[in-house]
């Protein structure tokens, strides 16, 4: 069995070795028996999102995030029909910001009801969330944050 | 208040030294007790901030012997995570009773995330930029966050000497008049610059050991690795803002030995080694020694140490492993891989993931390693390990 993977923005939203997270998807897919094609596009590049099971995107600077909204644009309507088909998106670090409605004063994607809102601090420390499953166990599990900023949720569906 | 504190500070200062704790416990008395405390003692026109991701020290250690030469009375300050309180400290200490810092020249090594903050209590004459890269997680952000800190805090008289071949370094001299480049002229790999470089490496050829400065000036290096040449040349540079004469330069940094900073010849019974240290957890470190092994270009084995440290930034981050290019261990030139200390699984998972694979890889998880070394390695053995794991490694 194909799967066509997307790495979206993958040169200028990569901090802290982000691409290692494709780079480890392919080769467990592969110890599945599946045959694993990565495509990376960037800004600019024609992108048939159709074409693809998986998308991922990671972490940038803020910088280059604003950058990768302005480009990302363009793609609304790809991306919500590709939404609707049930394929699947992993934003990590900050791209997921791009989903929201506004990144700072830009508008985001409107896709998600929430802003993201920049602080002149940079927050580091370590987040804890306790994770409730179904059989009642609770799991901890802790992240490293590294931020400047925070998240507003408008409305919660 | 301030004779005060000046004395208090001396005193500590001299506790601290007879008793062998290093503290900037007499910095920190000193700002509770009066935070302007630098704004009224007479410091020396000549203040030079030295910052940036490597080489720090090494120019330092080299603008105090090029400026001793000439008979300047210079101090330098060169610690680990230099903060506010250890600058006062040292400056209170070099400070005499009547308020007056007697040397002509203060250079200051500081790390690149708290130049915002010292600037806010001294105003150097020069900040010296040598480069900056990206660093662990755990500090306090990415190189373009950095450079606009550090932007927003110099004020237009200070002089800049920025490093033309670092986009970040060169980035903080945007729309400056007081700036001076330096680097590497034709530099394929760096090469970002439209700036107009003062001070330019025109040749450089580490086989002979040999660079040469403005198409002029020869220089043979003791320590022939590529951002040593770097190093010269910002200390060059520095140098000759503070008008030294070329010849003079060039008498103190021939054959200029770096000391202990990179690359050691050791044995162990009777296997001959090279230990490459590298900085912890620094990618572009792991990259300059990756690519000097395979420079060489003789077969040869490679031995990964790394180990989990004490320090205040230590934590299970493990993002520099793939942010390092290891794949260029996928080279013929290395016949096998030993990765050993606590991140063995975390190296060894990054082979297994990438086009290194894990046929010339062994992880070495227990104190045998020795054994291991004489047994398993093939041809000329590297060992790449930071400066802390160096203890252990004498201890094995």
């Amino acid at each position: 069995m194909e799967i066509y993977i997307l790495h979206l923005y993958y040169d200028i939203l990569n901090l802290y070795g982000e691409y290692g997270n494709v780079v480890i998807m392919k080769k467990q897919l592969e110890n599945q028996g599946f045959i694993v094609h990565i495509e990376r596009k960037t800004i600019g590049d024609e992108i048939n999102f159709s074409k693809y099971q998986f998308i991922y995107m990671g972490c940038g600077t803020g910088k280059n995030l604003k950058v990768a909204l302005k480009d990302i644009k363009r793609h609304i309507n790809q991306i919500r029909t590709a939404i609707e088909k049930n394929i699947v998106f992993l934003a990590t670090g900050n791209s997921y910001e791009m989903f929201g409605r506004k990144v700072d004063k830009e508008e985001g994607l409107n896709i998600f009801d929430f802003e993201t809102i920049g602080l002149n601090n940079r927050i580091v420390s370590n987040v804890i969330y306790l994770l409730n499953s179904e059989e009642d166990k609770v799991a901890n599990c802790v992240r490293q944050e590294n931020k400047s900023n925070y998240y507003k949720i408008c409305r919660f569906r | 208040m301030k004779y005060f504190i000046i004395l208090i500070s001396k005193i500590i200062n001299m506790f601290c030294k007879v008793f062998k704790i290093k503290c900037n416990l007499s910095g920190r008395i000193a700002l509770k007790i009066d935070n302007n405390i630098l704004k009224k003692i007479k410091l020396p026109d000549n203040i030079i901030l030295i910052t940036g991701s490597n080489g720090k020290t090494s120019v330092i250690k080299m603008v105090y012997e090029i400026l001793s030469d000439s008979n300047f009375k210079v101090f330098y300050n060169i610690e680990d995570s230099l903060q506010i309180e250890d600058i006062v400290s040292f400056i209170l200490e070099k400070t005499s009773l009547f308020g007056n810092v007697n040397e002509d020249i203060l250079i200051f090594e500081i790390d690149e995330s708290y130049v915002s903050k010292v600037l806010e209590y001294i105003k150097p004459k020069y900040l010296v930029i040598t480069n900056i890269f990206q660093n662990q997680m755990t500090k306090r952000g990415y190189p373009q966050f950095i450079c606009d800190e550090i932007s927003n805090a110099i004020t237009q008289d200070i002089n800049l000497i920025l490093n033309a071949d670092d986009q970040v370094s060169a980035m903080c001299g945007y729309n400056r008049k007081k700036v001076i480049y330096f680097g590497m002229n034709g530099n394929v790999l760096y090469n970002n610059s439209n700036k107009k470089m003062e001070y330019m490496i025109t040749d450089l050829d580490l086989k002979i050991g040999e660079m040469v400065i403005n198409r002029k000036y020869t220089i043979h290096m003791t320590n022939r690795i590529n951002y040593n040449a770097y190093n010269m040349i910002t200390a060059y540079a520095v140098a000759k803002e503070f008008g030294i004469n070329e010849q003079k330069i060039i008498s103190v940094l021939t054959n200029y030995d770096m000391g202990n900073s990179l690359i050691h010849h050791f044995e162990i019974d009777g296997q001959e080694m090279m230990l490459i240290n590298v900085k912890e957890s620094n990618p572009i470190s792991y990259n300059q020694a990756l690519m000097y092994m395979i420079n060489q270009n003789e077969g040869c084995t490679v031995i990964l140490i790394v180990n989990k440290t004490d320090s205040a930034n230590a934590i299970n981050d493990t993002s520099w492993i793939w942010d390092t290019n290891f794949e260029l261990l996928k080279s013929d030139i290395i016949k096998r891989i030993i990765v050993s200390g606590s991140y063995a699984n975390d190296l060894a998972v990054r082979f297994e993931n990438s086009e290194i694979g894990m046929n010339k890889v062994l992880i070495n998880n227990d104190n045998e390693l020795i054994k291991e070394i004489k047994e398993k390695c093939i041809g000329k053995v590297y060992v790449i390990t930071s400066s802390n794991d160096k203890k252990t490694l004498n201890r094995r």
